[in-house]
């Protein structure tokens, strides 16, 4: 092996370490581009009787002051790979959370009530051992509504698809008492909030059940009462800095979500 | 390098001026014209001459293609790169000499 071959072996090396973990045909197209250029400038030096060394050194040279364009260039590529589009699937899933985020939520809300209200009534049978007595009868009262209200939020998810005006009346009736169940809930207000505000708007002449203007305006206003009353849970001490910060964290991720799906 | 919407580097112009004169070529054939167009002087490093290769083929000043496997197998060597100037880039390399004020070629390339 010359000199001209050890340095191309290295040059080589130094090109697959740069298009490591480039997308595919941007990282190999290079590899060929160079391994060919690498070649032909070996090819060149034979043809016309340079000596090999002064051929590794050329090689070597080029190598080394191209290297800081590499490195720009790697780092262009990565850039363009993050902001590539991404898959059809993704996107449509994207889109579809973006649109229905606050209904995740809500979700959430009434299976949160579902299993707190069956906890409560079970746990309350489990401690008097025989069942309900007189004595945890308000207990038990209390869980049946919770797990009622539960009950009725899912029926009213599921009721949105028939007539959305009546089943948002079902999921914000529903959500209302899982703003008593703990500070932790408060948040959740969002989709009493929104659903609120989405009957309010078609009840007010918004364009209609499945019109785009009344949903706009109860995810805005629901995601700014959100983000206010988490803000104000944190600042006030009631809930832990980084539970907090992190549910900030997930609604600035809803923000965004809708942002990307905004039409251009 | 920063430079104005519409100009063309230094070595961006040298690459369309040598490209015009060699039709098609590759990535080694162009550095070697590159150095020979401006007297003696060292190759163009790899990273700057397939960076700059690549924003004219992204500007599509300049188009490329593969060449038939076929081909470099007969000849036993890697298959080549080949790029051609386009008529926008043609147009590019004309405005270019024609327009005051834009970047002019050094004496010299460096690497960019």
């Amino acid at each position: 092996m010359s000199a001209a071959d050890r340095a191309a072996a290295l040059v080589s090396w130094w090109v697959a370490t740069y298009t490591r973990q480039l997308p595919g045909e941007v990282g190999e197209r290079r590899r060929a581009e160079i391994a060919s250029d690498l070649w032909e400038h070996r090819s060149a030096g034979r043809q016309d009787r340079t000596a090999a060394i002064l051929v590794a050194w050329s090689i070597l040279w080029r190598m080394a002051a191209g290297m800081p364009a590499d490195l720009r260039w790697r780092s262009g590529q990565l850039a363009a790979a993050h902001r590539a589009p991404p898959p059809e699937r993704e996107r449509w899933l994207l889109q579809a959370l973006a649109r229905n985020w606050w209904l995740v939520l809500a979700g959430l809300v009434g299976m949160t009530e579902v299993v707190v209200g069956a906890a409560i009534v079970l746990g309350a049978a489990t401690a008097t051992g025989t069942g309900p007595t007189e004595r945890a009868g308000p207990t038990v009262g209390g869980g049946i509504l919770i797990l009622g209200a539960g009950l009725i939020v899912l029926l009213g998810i599921l009721w949105r698809r028939r007539s959305p005006n009546a089943g948002m009346v079902l999921i914000v009736a529903g959500a209302i008492p899982a703003l008593l169940l703990s500070p932790w809930s408060f948040p959740l207000a969002v989709v009493v909030v929104a659903g609120l505000a989405f009957v309010l708007t078609v009840r007010a002449g918004g364009r209609d059940a499945r019109g785009r203007s009344a949903p706009q305006l109860a995810m805005r206003l629901g995601s700014h009462a959100t983000a206010l009353s988490v803000l104000y849970l944190v600042l006030a001490g009631r809930v832990p800095v980084w539970p907090g910060l992190a549910l900030l964290g997930l609604l600035a991720v809803g923000y965004g979500l809708r942002r990307r799906d905004r039409p251009t | 390098m920063r430079r104005k919407p519409g100009t063309l580097l230094p070595l961006e112009f040298d690459i369309l001026e040598a490209g015009i004169g060699l039709e098609r070529f590759h990535g080694f054939q162009l550095a070697k014209a590159l150095a020979d167009q401006s007297g003696p002087r060292r190759l163009t490093a790899h990273g700057t001459l397939y960076k700059a290769l690549q924003r004219l083929e992204d500007g599509g000043l300049l188009s490329s293609q593969w060449e038939d496997p076929e081909v470099a197998a007969a000849e036993g060597r890697p298959r080549r790169r080949l790029y051609q100037v386009t008529g926008l880039g043609e147009q590019a390399l004309s405005a270019s000499r024609a327009s005051p004020g834009v970047t002019r070629p050094r004496p010299r390339l460096g690497p960019a």
